[in-house]
């Protein structure tokens, strides 16, 4: 091993709480860019599937689902919940002008009673008529459900026995959706006849969620896909007008919504990170400083017994790259540890979705952060290397060792 | 191996770098092979700046520095370290150590610098020698004003160098150990190493060849 390096890890040992604090630092930085870069990707990422995951140009909900925001919570927050409103609005919304498919949905929340296995959102459709889910089901189990077949989301343990049961009605888990970041990892899917069955079953055993809606002919939401050539915006406006007691919502104004709220977040994790490398930096350059003077003597010493100056400066730069790599990994490691143990939580608290990047490009945002964080700290170490090191060895020797 | 300094000159300036706070007059030494030479003065004198351009770590403003054939300040900066590695061991002034490193590591240093073996059995004699053995394997921070000399001292002789240059070698030391140094040192020019010295020391002069005076930066 070449004696800079031998003499920096010596150095490191020797001096363990001088080590330690430029090891935090370096860690803080490291850490920060990577978590911020994360987090803020993975928003972006969860936005994305979230509007991938609606799949359909405009959402039609009971007007008190949408003023209490349950649909909201049940989308985003993965809260259960219902909302009913007659099967009528499927019909009438069919035959206007503009809307070229329709499709309802059933929403129905499991009881944490014995007559449910687990507390989840059960979302029906109808296989015949349905845009939005279908494609995902086929992409994940390759085939369409059958009667009393489920499809689970991501957060959802299937059981080893791959039953379910909801409302006393008896459900087989065939497949498990990919991960959106949204609430609706923690839903169930089902058709639109093992739905009726649980709808009524409830009904049976007296779940009062159907108020004045039979739940034969109860409809939870009606998803539209539009005419080509129509604007999204005006078919919505039109439903709101001609329809009372529903509300028409277009997936945009939903998505920008939440983009608008997610700029927010990012513009606070930005602001974050700048400060924190501006704090970083300038207790960088002051420490690296201090640290130097408090070595004069010890760089002199090696001066005097043969070292050259390129030498000199070869021991603090590998003292810097050693601390500022280890620093960055350990940062970087705990950075990985927190969001990915913490991102349902966070994705709950910021009331956004939020599905993590890709493994490769949070391997790269890894290295990236740890590379730029060794470079920040080497330059500031070199700034006061190059003073010590262009200081006379005579005038320290006069001074005294 | 002969030392010689021939119209060596040198000033130093304070902060707003107009006048001059010290200077080295146009000074010429010569230091001969295998014989210790003192140089005796008060502090501020000029010794340990005529010790520091000899060593070859303060180039001289003007004049030359001859270290056997070699000009050494015609050498780079990293010929002239490793020429000095190979043949010049200094002792500086003060506890002059790497305190986090063992006694043996600070000895190993020069020897690690430019990847030579580490001769574990000389270094132990040597240390011996200097009543360090026991400390060997002890960080330097923990030794006393005294041991940290005889350290700096063992780690500018254990490479057996041609010349040795030694800026208050008996400060911090007692009766005994000034002694032990000094006969060392004097030792040292039987075999051919030239020595040379600045002190305070009065007992000191005792043992040199030759003694020079130095006042305000002039060599008598």
């Amino acid at each position: 091993m070449r004696f800079e390096i031998k003499l920096a890890i010596k150095n490191i040992k020797g001096h363990w709480g001088r080590s330690a604090a430029l090891f935090a630092l370096a860690a803080l930085l490291a850490c920060s860019i990577f978590g911020g870069s994360i987090i803020i990707r993975s928003l972006q990422n969860g936005l994305r599937s979230y509007e991938k995951r609606l799949g359909a140009d405009i959402i039609v909900i009971p007007e008190e689902a949408a003023g209490e925001g349950t649909f909201e919570s049940i989308l985003l927050q993965g809260i259960p919940g219902y909302f009913y409103m007659d099967m009528d609005v499927l019909e009438a919304i069919r035959g206007l002008e503009g809307v070229k498919a329709a499709s309802p949905q059933f929403y129905l929340a499991s009881a944490s009673s014995g007559c449910c296995d687990t507390l989840v959102q059960i979302i029906g459709f109808d296989p015949d008529s349905d845009f939005s889910v279908k494609p995902w089901i086929l992409e994940n189990y390759g085939k369409m459900i059958n009667d009393g077949d489920v499809i689970v989301g991501s957060d959802i343990r299937i059981p080893e026995n791959k039953s379910f049961r909801f409302y006393n009605v008896e459900c087989r888990a065939v497949a498990k959706l990919g991960k959106t970041g949204t609430g609706l990892d923690s839903a169930i899917y089902a058709d639109m006849n093992t739905i009726q069955r649980m709808m009524e079953s409830a009904d049976k055993i007296g779940f009062d969620y159907f108020e004045s809606v039979e739940p034969e002919n109860a409809v939870s939401s009606v998803l539209i896909d539009v005419t080509d050539g129509y604007e999204v915006r005006d078919v919505a406006r039109k439903i709101n007008l001609e329809f009372e007691g529903v509300r028409a919502i277009s997936s945009k104004d939903m998505v920008s919504g939440i983009s608008e709220g997610l700029s927010g977040v990012s513009k606070v994790v930005g602001g974050l990170i700048v400060f924190i490398w501006g704090l970083s930096i300038a207790v960088l350059i002051v420490s690296f400083n201090m640290i130097v003077n408090e070595r004069v003597g010890e760089l002199a010493l090696l001066r005097i017994i043969g070292g050259t100056k390129k030498m000199l400066a070869g021991v603090l730069l590998w003292e810097t790259i050693i601390i500022s790599v280890g620093g960055g990994l350990l940062g970087n490691a705990l950075a990985s540890l927190v969001i990915i143990s913490f991102s349902d939580i966070l994705r709950d608290a910021l009331k956004v979705p939020l599905l993590l990047t890709n493994g490769w490009i949070i391997g790269i945002v890894f290295l990236f952060s740890v590379l730029v964080s060794t470079i920040v700290c080497v330059l500031t170490s070199v700034i006061a290397a190059n003073r010590i090191t262009s200081k006379d060895t005579a005038l320290i020797l006069r001074e005294g060792l | 191996m002969n030392l010689s300094a021939k119209n060596v000159s040198f000033k130093y300036y304070g902060k707003k770098k107009k006048k001059p706070i010290f200077e080295l007059c146009s000074t010429s030494l010569d230091v001969p092979e295998g014989k210790l030479t003192a140089i005796i003065g008060h502090s501020g004198s000029g010794k340990s700046t005529l010790l520091s351009i000899l060593a070859g770590v303060l180039r001289p403003e003007k004049g030359d520095v001859t270290v056997g054939n070699v000009d050494i300040y015609s050498l780079s900066d990293r010929e002239r370290s490793f020429y000095r590695n190979k043949n010049i061991g200094v002792i500086p002034q003060g506890n002059s150590s790497l305190k986090h490193l063992t006694v043996f590591e600070n000895i190993s240093l020069p020897y690690e610098m430019y990847g030579d073996g580490v001769p574990r059995e000389n270094i132990d004699a040597i240390l011996r020698q200097f009543g360090l053995i026991e400390l060997s394997d002890e960080p330097a921070c923990g030794l006393s004003g005294g041991e940290q000399r005889r350290l700096a001292i063992v780690r500018a002789i254990v490479r057996k160098p041609s010349i040795i240059l030694a800026d208050e070698p008996t400060g911090d030391l007692d009766e005994d150990n000034r002694k032990n140094v000094l006969s060392e040192l004097k030792k040292m020019t039987m075999s051919g190493t030239t020595v040379l010295m600045v002190t305070h020391d009065k007992e000191a002069e005792g043992y040199a060849d030759q003694v020079f005076k130095m006042e305000n930066g002039v060599l008598l």
